[in-house]
């Protein structure tokens, strides 16, 4: 997924799916390197797409009761 | 160093109940140390002096009465700016909170209270804990007491602060990814967060309800205890004794990802445990760079979901950092914060799994000393890291786990800044890391000055 992410294309989801709750400048901002907490938001994303594409097996979100059955 | 070294909670206390010293006087030595910091350190938002000198008049009466309610009575303390109160504003660090009242106080407060402890303030803190330097656009960014042109670290920058400079015997913050442990360690103090949930957040702004625990900071090891007890229901008799065997897991590989001078003293606290008996054997944890993400994708999206309906109103009063994490999370996918959740569980068995071979594993608390104001990024082995993720780089694994986990001093720099190390127990095992704590305390790690009560600002009895 990296390098495929770019202001255009948040920008449009910003605008068609969340009503543009942020200002374009904000979505832009999000687009280059990193700030805070965030390295950049392609890395960010690659490592997203490993996390979720791992078999966690029956392994329940936390919180919710497991449904594996004891080994 | 700004500000004094305050005797222990132990010798307060005593001086207290043998009427030597007055909770009135503590008072007065803390406000003074507030007045004489505040304007360079930023450490307290606000201050509850009037509540504060009723409850010190009402705790001399009680101790003058041979009545006095336990080891907090009449002891200062301050709390992170994101515990309610019914007589302050609970400003959170925004601009977008700053005339934010609650209608009581935070159960924490109220346990501590009921103690005799004496809320004096409220501090200062990276926006809505969100980071790990403390900067803060709109309430100040807190310096190092010890170094004015270094950062105290954050999140909970102002709770460190006060406490590295006696300005009271404890402060609370809350630890999402290491705000408690954090700036403790970066200014030479303890920060303990509690296994998750034993500590009630309960009145609390939140962050990250999945990750968010309440944590202590107090001067040394010894003065946690009874805060601990109080707070997280740590029975004081079963922090006396360490486990035996004692049995040590050593994070492997984490000592080489920090600078030099942090690593000795991750490797002198080894020593320390050696000659205390301890056993000590490698550990392999879960990969710290996976856990980030994870930790990252929970907190940008409960922090969404909490603070949509602020930024509809308020939006552009919230700072840069915290909004363009808000930005980022409304384009995680929400099967994305659910597979993470999953990957919670899977840490948490591991851990648990673990731990069935240690009592205690050992890390540093933080790979850096205190960085310089303005630093943004950190290289640590052939890698830069943005300085957030720097710093937590140690800790932010231990909040996906719930384990209880401990930052406290372990010697300084080459620059004479704090180093620190880290010890995290299994889910309720807080009392062995507190007692392993206390004992590397006692045989001298970290070890700082000690003050006597009537040497302090303390005024006698009149």
């Amino acid at each position: 997924m990296s390098n495929v992410i770019t202001a255009g294309t948040l920008q449009a989801i910003n605008r068609e799916l969340h009503r543009g709750r942020f200002t374009e400048d904000d979505v832009a901002g999000l687009v280059g390197t990193g700030h805070g907490v965030i390295s950049s938001l392609d890395s960010i994303f690659a490592d997203l797409g490993c996390i979720c594409m791992r078999d966690l097996g029956l392994i329940a979100p936390d919180g919710l009761p497991a449904l594996e059955q004891e080994p | 160093m700004i500000g004094q070294v305050r005797p222990s909670v132990k010798a307060t206390a005593a001086a207290l109940s043998r009427g030597e010293i007055t909770a009135t006087s503590l008072l007065d030595a803390s406000v003074g140390v507030i007045e004489q910091t505040n304007s360079a350190l930023k450490s307290f938002i606000s201050l509850s002096i009037g509540r504060a000198r009723r409850q010190a008049a009402e705790a001399d009466r009680r101790l003058a009465a041979g009545a006095g309610l336990g080891p907090l009575d009449g002891l200062p303390f301050a709390v992170k700016d994101v515990y309610e109160t019914a007589d302050l504003y609970t400003t959170a660090g925004s601009r977008a909170f700053a005339n934010r009242q609650a209608i009581r106080d935070a159960t924490a407060i109220a346990q501590l209270e009921a103690a005799g402890a004496i809320l004096v303030g409220k501090t200062n803190l990276h926006e809505f804990a969100y980071g790990a330097t403390g900067e803060n656009g709109w309430s100040g960014t807190v310096p190092h007491p010890q170094d004015l042109t270094r950062l105290a670290g954050g999140s909970s920058s102002g709770s460190a602060a006060a406490v590295a400079t006696g300005a009271v015997y404890a402060a609370l913050g809350t630890d999402t990814g290491g705000s408690v442990r954090v700036p403790a360690a970066l200014c030479g103090i303890v920060g303990y967060k509690p296994t998750f949930g034993t500590m009630s957040l309960e009145g609390t702004v939140p962050f990250c309800w999945s990750l968010d625990h309440g944590g202590i900071l107090t001067r040394t090891v010894e003065d946690l205890a009874p805060f601990a007890s109080c707070l997280a229901g740590i029975e004081r008799g079963s922090i006396e004794t360490l486990p035996q065997p004692l049995r040590i897991g050593i994070a492997e590989g984490w000592a080489d990802d920090a600078e030099p001078d942090v690593a000795r003293a991750f490797e002198n606290a080894l020593g320390a445990l050696e000659t205390l008996g301890a056993r000590l054997a490698p550990v392999r944890l879960p990969d710290r760079s996976e856990a980030r993400t994870v930790s990252l994708v929970l907190q940008l999206s409960e922090a969404l979901a909490f603070h949509a309906p602020h930024l509809e109103r308020a939006g552009d009063l919230y700072g840069e950092d915290v909004r363009s994490g808000l930005v980022l999370a409304q384009f995680l996918p929400a099967s994305a914060y659910v597979q993470c959740k999953r990957f919670v569980t899977d840490y948490r068995r591991t851990l648990a799994e673990t731990f069935k071979a240690f009592d205690i594993i050992l890390t540093p608390a933080c790979p850096i000393v205190a960085p310089l104001i303005g630093t943004k990024e950190v290289r640590l082995s052939g890698q830069t890291l943005p300085l957030g993720n720097a710093l937590t780089l140690f800790t932010s694994l231990f909040n996906l786990t719930g384990s209880p986990a401990l930052a406290m001093p372990a010697g300084v720099s080459s620059q004479g800044l704090p180093l620190s190390i880290q010890l995290i127990g299994p889910a309720r095992g807080d009392a062995s890391v507190i007692a392993v704590a206390g004992a590397l305390e006692r045989h001298g790690l970290g070890q700082k000055p000690e003050a006597t009560p009537t040497r302090s600002a303390a005024r006698e009895r009149s």
